[in-house]
């Protein structure tokens, strides 16, 4: 572990519907912060933790494949390590200088049953409530293309909110009726066709003047107005209700919304850079429906920055 | 049905029993069928939950695990890990993994002493699509334990005492039969009382938080939470002599390492 | 039209009978030494004249009813209440018939009366013939579309104006025809594409090209000349006479079948494509029939997997060239599946599109195949995945379709879903597994045309 000022670490719980992505969205985050460069990095902060991180990253990248169905509640820390520029000094000598900051992340992902109507499996649904009231910070994965296709978003999240707040009513930081939690929402999937087209069709789409590659992003400050336009068109019709439960539990001041894709876009390694007329990461797989392959590399989008804003949230940095 | 070996005896059980899994239609696990008799859908929603052994990447894999119905009745379970011949997939794609479950009284099976492999090799044969109902009515030989591993069943034992679970590292390329019959000899070397809660894995996911298994094998071990008390970690294959640190586990290793020669049947009674 | 006439008589006669209508009738009386003879004149369903005559009523008879009232004198003449009505006064000596006469022409006083010495009837055919067309007449022919299709057409040859002896000229072609021979029909042409069938006459006439001239001899008769052999007429029904016509006619033009096959799948169906393929090649064999193979399958967007490219085998050779290449072809077993849910079609006619020349050959296409098409970029519908050379299909099938004679076969394997595979087979569809290869090979036109009899003759582009 390298020489660092060790921040105290806060628990950021992993939630969403069975296959929303939420495993393989910690699969994405080491390919996040090697894409970005230099800035972050993440390990392992055990044995066990380490394996996991390797395991999950080399699925993507080496065999193309996702996850498996997550089964009961996996655990494990991981530490984001990056350098941090900082200054010191008077007001005429400031000198200035980078410090190593490592962030603990205490994961927590659920198989996505947990998190559903309440049905039978209590003991294990109790843990899942208890490893939510212990987090302080929470990635909340919408999968808009199972609201479009079945509808029950809405029944997951209030469930869940409410066996949440009835845990922690007595506890002191449950002021005002607000959970104490950071939530970012993470809308996830946009690299699958129906999501992106409903993005460009609201003209929300921008390119990072950064991004050599050009890959096509949805401002943070648009995320929201997605969200809301990918409620309104679902199947179930209680899509809606999500994001006003959403925003009644959790302080406004403490949510963010994020339009993110674990796989992000095709490019051809021939041409290196993105077209837009052939955007398709995924490849169904020969035996249909056998499971679907990742089709190119993996071009991870708004993996890393939820995190990163769970934490300053949860250090207590002002701004974002 | 299985034939009794000559000269030993065969006992016979009624096995009630689960299907956990998913149709191709289907993006969670659940249960998806199970038998009539006292346990309810409820009961092995939670105790499959319970004793999950996370997700895993190599098949088959067996769980032994117990429960107690109302007090009175203790189950002991058998739950066989395995995908299909034919494999099948989930309406995301995903591969699925069934699980089957078989249970029954513990005390139908103390008096046979039927090792776990006995009950494996006989269970697995049932495929539970077609079971219709009913319970599962069979005849196992009743097997004497075989020679225990070396000294590590005997280390593995005594460890167990202490109430701490045990991780087994290392034992990835070893085949899984190895691990189940490795149980079946630690398990024989318990007292009674032991076993009838005593539960194990051949695999476990080493980032499963917060499982129930006393005795399981994993690729690494699990990192410790604080309060919690970590398990004792073993590695295959690379006996330790070193005493455990607890005294009336001590004193059981000895008691084991002097008298394993003996017929083993006496803890079985 | 009426100027000719020197008679006030034949100057209303003619006036009256051309403003006859349809169902109309102008009746003239006509009083003589004899007795009256009343005349009806009409126009039949072509508009051409006809006239009627009454048995004459005699003077004797109308003295006898001296005393009779109105209505009785009424009845001497059969006319109804709107038709029109003249009278014509031929000499009349007998002062008792000038008065009866006189009786008559009272009873009906809004009936002009003529002096004409004229015997009416010599006015009357004079004006007749001098009557025109109501309607067009036209010369049933056949045309041939680009694509070699026969429909019927109509060729004008006389407007409503035209007068006897008018004639026009033109040029036609006589195609081999069976026992009935080639028929020449003439129709009136009516409002709202009805017509009229005027006359249907036939003649065995040698194939060739012909100046047909064509004579309004009168109202209801055309005489054609120009023709080696004699027209007589012709007896059969119109629906006989039209169900003979064949669906398409080809020109004496060598073709160019071109066979595109999708070889991934599973084994039997490609087994069933190839052996459609190699009955169709053995059909329409000939000497100057020319056939290229085409195989190919579907992009291969996975690493580890190797593409199976759009290959053309052999490119306008002989047939038993073609035969050995689809031999060839079975022997090698189904290609990798690929992505499933889409083959390389698009490659295909880019391909083809590439290499087709302005060959003396007609390009026949024959696509055998299940799956559709890979688009030309992310298709947010189907969500295929798009084709990496970006080829359109869409794009190539319009070129393709300018080639002139172009025609379009499918052999498919499943329901045809998908919009490509009614477009690749335009003139053609068939199903791999219960096929009519026969009537298959026929509508693209493969056959040899020696086989087909053309009923009517055809309508060449240049002349008149």
């Amino acid at each position: 572990m390298p020489p660092s000022q060790e921040r105290p670490d806060y628990g950021i719980a992993m939630w969403g519907a069975p296959s929303s992505g939420k495993t393989t969205f910690l699969s994405a985050l080491s390919i996040a912060l090697t894409r970005r460069g230099k800035d972050w990095k993440v390990i392992g902060a055990d044995k066990a933790a380490t394996e996991r991180l390797v395991n999950l990253t080399t699925l993507l990248t080496r065999n193309h494949a996702f996850p498996l169905a997550t089964q009961g509640i996996e655990g494990f820390r991981w530490l984001l390590v990056g350098q941090v520029p900082r200054s010191t000094g008077k007001r005429f000598r400031k000198e200035r200088y980078e410090e190593t900051v490592t962030i603990g992340l205490d994961l927590v992902d659920a198989s996505g049953e947990l998190a559903g109507p309440v049905g039978s499996a209590i003991s294990k649904r109790e843990e899942l409530i208890d490893s939510l009231a212990r987090s302080r910070g929470i990635v909340f994965i919408f999968d808009p293309i199972r609201e479009f296709e079945v509808g029950d978003t809405f029944d997951h999240t209030f469930a869940v909110l409410n066996e949440l707040a009835q845990q922690m009513v007595a506890s002191p930081e449950f002021s005002g009726g607000w959970l104490p939690h950071y939530v970012a929402v993470c809308i996830a999937k946009f690299d699958e066709l129906r999501v992106f087209r409903t993005a460009e069709k609201m003209h929300l789409l921008m390119a990072d003047p950064a991004d050599r590659l050009g890959l096509p992003r949805v401002a943070d400050e648009d995320a929201r107005e997605l969200f809301a336009r990918l409620c309104e068109v679902s199947g179930g019709g209680t899509a809606d209700l999500v994001l006003n439960t959403l925003e009644q539990h959790f302080h406004p001041g403490r949510i963010k919304y994020f339009v993110t894709s674990a796989i992000g876009f095709f490019v051809d390694p021939r041409k290196g850079v993105y077209d837009p007329d052939d955007i398709q990461n995924l490849l169904p797989s020969e035996k249909e429906p056998g499971s679907p392959r990742i089709r190119g590399n993996v071009y991870p989008i708004n993996v890393v920055e939820p995190l990163l804003w769970l934490t300053r949230q949860l250090m207590g940095e002002p701004g974002e | 049905m299985s034939e009794a070996p000559t000269g030993g005896t065969s006992v016979a059980i009624t096995a009630e029993w689960a299907l956990w899994g998913k149709t191709s239609s289907d993006r969670g696990y659940r249960l998806l069928d199970y038998s009539e008799g006292n346990l309810g859908a409820d009961n092995y929603s939670e105790v499959l939950t319970r004793y999950s052994p996370g997700a895993l990447e190599e098949l088959p894999q067996v769980t032994i695990s117990w429960s107690s119905h109302r007090e009175e009745l203790n189950y002991l379970a058998l739950a066989i890990h395995d995908r299909e011949e034919q494999r099948r997939y989930d309406a995301d794609g995903r591969e699925i993994v069934f699980t089957r479950y078989f249970c029954w009284p513990y005390d139908d099976l103390a008096a046979g002493a039927v090792s776990y492999m006995t009950l494996y090799e006989e269970f697995s044969r049932f495929d539970l699509r077609t079971q219709g109902r009913a319970p599962i009515k069979t005849e196992l030989a009743a097997t004497p334990p075989g020679v225990p591993y070396g000294g590590q069943a005997l280390r593995v034992a005594a460890l167990l005492l202490t109430g701490k679970p045990v991780c087994i590292v290392g034992a990835d390329r070893v085949g899984f039969r190895e691990r189940l019959q490795f149980v079946d000899a630690v398990m024989s070397l318990l007292p009674y009382g032991m076993r009838r809660r005593l539960s194990a894995s051949t695999w476990t996911s080493s980032t499963l938080q917060g499982h129930k298994f006393r005795l399981f094998f994993a690729s690494t071990p699990r990192p410790t939470r604080d309060g919690q008390p970590g398990d004792h970690v073993v590695e295959w294959g690379r006996p330790h002599g070193a005493p455990t640190g607890y005294d009336y586990a001590d004193d059981y290793l000895a008691w084991l390492e002097s008298e394993v020669k003996r017929p083993a049947a006496q803890l079985a009674t | 039209m009426g100027t000719r006439y020197a008679s006030a008589l034949g100057r209303e006669l003619a006036r009256e009978i051309a403003a006859l209508g349809a169902g109309e009738v102008l009746t003239i009386a006509e009083a003589g030494s004899a007795g009256i003879v009343i005349w009806d004149v009409h126009r039949d369903q072509n508009g051409t004249l006809q006239s009627q005559v009454w048995p004459i009523v005699r003077w004797s008879e109308l003295a006898d009813r001296g005393a009779a009232s109105d209505v009785e004198l009424r009845r001497v003449i059969p006319v109804g209440p709107a038709a029109r009505l003249l009278f014509v006064r031929g000499s009349l000596e007998d002062p008792c018939d000038a008065r009866a006469f006189s009786r008559l022409c009272y009873v009906y006083p809004q009936a002009p009366v003529f002096h004409d010495a004229t015997p009416l009837d010599e006015v009357l055919r004079a004006v007749i013939a001098d009557d025109t067309l109501t309607q067009w007449y036209e010369l049933v022919v056949l045309r041939r579309t680009r694509s070699g299709r026969l429909v019927l057409r109509g060729c004008q040859l006389f407007p409503p104006s035209a007068q006897r002896g008018d004639r026009r000229t033109v040029r036609i072609r006589c195609e081999p025809s069976d026992a009935g021979g080639t028929v020449f029909a003439v129709i009136a042409a009516e409002p709202v594409r009805h017509f009229r069938l005027v006359s249907v006459e036939s003649a065995s006439v040698p194939p060739g090209s012909y100046d047909l001239t064509a004579e309004l001899i009168r109202p209801g008769l055309v005489r054609f000349r120009g023709l080696p052999t004699e027209l007589s007429a012709d007896q059969r029904t119109w629906s006989e006479l039209v169900s003979a016509i064949p669906a398409r006619f080809d020109l004496p033009q060598p073709a160019h079948l071109i066979c595109a096959v999708e070889v991934s799948g599973t084994a039997d169906w490609v087994e069933e494509r190839l052996s459609r393929i190699r009955q169709l090649i053995e059909l329409a064999a000939a000497p100057e029939l020319s056939v290229s193979v085409i195989s190919y399958g579907s992009h291969s967007f996975a690493r580890t997997e190797p593409e199976e490219p759009a290959t053309m085998l052999t490119w306008e050779s002989t047939p038993d060239a073609a035969l050995a290449a689809v031999e060839e072809l079975g022997s090698r077993g189904p290609a990798p599946t690929g992505y499933p849910r889409a083959a390389q079609i698009e490659c295909v006619l880019a391909a083809v599109g590439r290499r087709l020349t302005r060959h003396p050959g007609r390009p026949v296409l024959v696509t055998a195949g299940s799956r559709p098409a890979f688009p030309h970029r992310t298709d947010p519908v189907s969500e295929i995945l798009p084709c990496p050379a970006r080829h359109d299909w869409r794009r190539e099938l319009r070129r393709l379709r300018e080639y002139p004679g172009i025609a379009f076969g499918a052999i498919h394997d499943s329901d045809p879903a998908d919009q490509i595979w009614e477009s690749l087979g335009r003139e053609a569809i068939g199903h791999a597994y219960a096929m009519d290869i026969p009537r298959f090979a026929a509508d693209l036109g493969l056959f040899s045309h020696a086989a087909q009899t053309v009923p009517f003759p055809l309508l060449e582009k240049t002349g008149s």
